[in-house]
């Protein structure tokens, strides 16, 4: 795993916000690509149980009791240049569905994250903010 | 001649299902070592390690020969006795060519040895193990800080068979 920000891509490594502050993303390199893993929930508890919240509509029934804290939502992304990250997928664990996503980083702090389904014209564009400013 | 004739394409005929038909292979217990760079913080943390699943294959064995791969097991021991408190662990593989795919997690393990829960749907294993490389990936959720790496000793229990 890389912990250093030595190549244009790694830009992209950090922890991050969508815009429901739902949740926070570290994103960092396993072997040349990029994924994102949930690192803090604002509720960290399923409100039926009590208990920390588990991925509980994974398509995969036996993998529904994985704890949500550490889930990889952001998944593959290769760096294509001119700030772009691509061939990676976002998960959606509200659904449990899985979409193609694009990442671009608009300003050292905010990304547009795209998911889409086939093509890219007919996706959805969420802005996610850096938590640590870089100055 | 006619009896010959069908006796001869019987044996072909059985010669060629029985080399065709998957055979299971023994590679025995898979040991590897996959460490996180310390210092870690309360909280998710990550270690990593590649392997050669070829390295594994009894010699004259190619991975493209790989029929079905399973995984029967992984168990998870944190090298430190003395090490913090894990309170969960998810397992995933990746390959240069593939998408990383969760395998196995665990919540509450026991604190030397976690034997984790395996997904059914191993179905993307076989073309990871076709690439050149496979990376482990153990995401594991630390209850105190640890200011030095963390190694963990993983072993992993493959269900391989082949075609020749």
């Amino acid at each position: 795993m890389s912990l250093t920000q030595d190549e244009p891509g790694d830009r992209l490594i950090g922890v991050w916000e969508p815009s429901n502050k739902k949740v926070k993303v570290k994103i960092d390199k396993i072997s040349g690509k990029y994924y994102g893993k949930i690192v803090w929930l604002r509720e960290p508890n399923d409100p039926d149980t009590g208990k920390p919240k588990t991925d509980k509509n994974n398509p995969d029934q036996s993998l529904r009791e994985t704890p949500l804290k550490g889930y990889r939502m952001l998944k593959d992304f290769v760096y294509k240049g001119d700030d772009e990250w691509a061939d990676g997928t976002i998960y959606d664990p509200q659904n449990g569905s899985t979409y193609n996503c694009v990442i671009k980083l608009k300003d050292e702090n905010t990304l547009d994250i795209r998911g889409y389904i086939g093509v890219k014209t007919f996706g959805r564009t969420d802005v996610w903010k850096r938590l640590v400013i870089k100055r | 001649m006619k009896t010959l004739g069908h006796i001869l394409l019987g044996i072909f005929c059985i010669s060629i299902i029985s080399c065709s038909s998957p055979k299971p292979i023994e590679i025995g217990e898979h040991k590897i070592q996959a460490t996180a760079t310390g210092p870690l913080f309360t909280g998710v943390n990550t270690a990593t390690a590649d392997f050669k699943i070829q390295d594994l294959l009894p010699e004259g064995v190619d991975i493209e020969q790989l029929s079905s791969a399973k995984i029967k097991s992984i168990i998870v021991r944190p090298e430190s006795e003395s090490a913090p408190e894990v309170l969960s662990y998810t397992t995933l593989l990746s390959s240069p060519e593939e998408d990383m795919n969760q395998f196995a997690f665990l919540n509450q393990p026991d604190k030397t040895t976690a034997s984790l829960t395996i997904a059914e749907d191993q179905s993307f294993i076989i073309d990871m193990l076709k690439d050149s490389s496979q990376t482990l990936v153990i995401d594991f959720n630390l209850k105190e800080d640890w200011y030095e790496d963390w190694i963990f000793d993983v072993v992993i229990e493959w269900e391989l068979t082949i075609t020749k």
